[in-house]
């Protein structure tokens, strides 16, 4: 081992880098991520819209500002109630928009993809490129 | 300051520095993944970034980060034992065509379709192929002079870079080149 690789191992912090574990996280997780993402989008639009800082949107969901805080970062698994909240409380739709996203943010209805207007259990086109889909989420089969 | 392993290999390390949470490297992709971080950047910086990528949505901003976000970490994710850093890792100055001891390097973001990535990953050389991660930077600036954000990075480089000179992490043949190369700037 080089005497630099030496000096670096000789000097290794106490706490391991988490990097790995939460890069992994983040690629396992993308699936619902680009919603948290997507609906986030959508709330900080309306706040600045409404001019709505994250103390008073705190107040109105009767939360506290940390936990507007967090859900800002994009990446919170939200339940319904909180979104159902946050609807509430910038007055916006958000289930519905975020139901016919298209790349992620922001597209019109009329190009909903196809994986999102197909009846149930009908079978996927296989033909659906991993760009036409939000976030390059490719969309899985139906079983039958 | 202190050091984390990022690749299981020894090849890739992080700058853990004192009074922080967590290393430099670490730290990057929690910010370029936070929306609530990168509005605030972009607030900050929507003179440059209109001006230099003629964008003036803080939001398509931030979501084109988090996706060249993706791309790089796919990238850092993906480092396989064979892959060579050096390839991945370019010198910080484009003047620059030799190697130097312990030179200043950065690693670029993929980019879009629109415009070339301004997500950076800076780092010292430390020896071929093994890279020592000082910061990054969104970087919508044509040098890094001219914004705080950056010059903080240079400054970042420049004390690790010292750090290590200070500590004997450095060949004298090497060093002996640095300096020439210094005498001759």
């Amino acid at each position: 081992m080089s005497r630099a690789i030496e000096f670096l191992e000789a000097h290794q912090s106490p706490t391991p880098s988490r990097w790995r574990e939460d890069a992994q996280w983040r690629r396992d997780n993308e699936y619902w991520l680009k919603y948290s993402r997507y609906i986030t989008l959508q709330v900080m639009r309306a706040m600045d819209e409404q001019s709505v800082t994250q103390v008073e949107l705190a107040k109105r969901m009767g939360c506290t500002q940390q936990y507007v805080s967090n859900l800002l970062k994009g990446s919170s698994n939200m339940t319904l109630e909180t979104i159902a909240r946050l609807e509430n409380a910038l007055n916006i739709d958000l289930i519905k928009s975020a139901l016919t996203c298209v790349h992620g943010y922001g597209s019109p209805v009329s190009s909903r993809p196809q994986y999102l207007n197909e009846s149930a259990g009908e079978e996927l086109d296989a033909s659906i490129k991993t760009s036409d889909c939000v976030d390059g989420y490719k969309p899985r089969k139906k079983r039958q | 300051m202190t050091f984390d392993k990022i690749l299981d290999d020894k090849r890739l390390w992080a700058v853990k520095y004192d009074g922080e949470k967590a290393n430099c490297f670490d730290q990057l992709f929690s910010s370029w993944y936070d929306m609530n971080w990168l509005r605030s950047f972009f607030q900050e910086n929507l003179a440059d970034l209109s001006s230099y990528f003629h964008i003036t949505d803080v939001y398509e901003a931030v979501m084109e980060t988090i996706d060249e976000a993706k791309m790089l970490e796919c990238v850092m994710m993906d480092i396989t034992p064979d892959a060579n850093l050096d390839l991945l890792f370019k010198h910080l100055e484009n003047s620059r065509f030799s190697e130097m001891t312990l030179g200043r390097e950065k690693a670029y973001g993929a980019g879009g379709d629109r415009h070339q990535s301004w997500l950076r990953i800076y780092a010292i050389k430390i020896e071929p192929g093994v890279y020592l991660v000082t910061g990054g930077a969104i970087k919508l600036t044509a040098t890094m002079e001219e914004r705080p954000h950056t010059m903080e990075e240079l400054a970042k480089l420049e004390r690790v870079r010292n750090y290590l000179l200070d500590n004997g992490v450095y060949d004298l043949d090497g060093f002996n080149d640095y300096i020439e190369n210094e005498q001759g700037n």
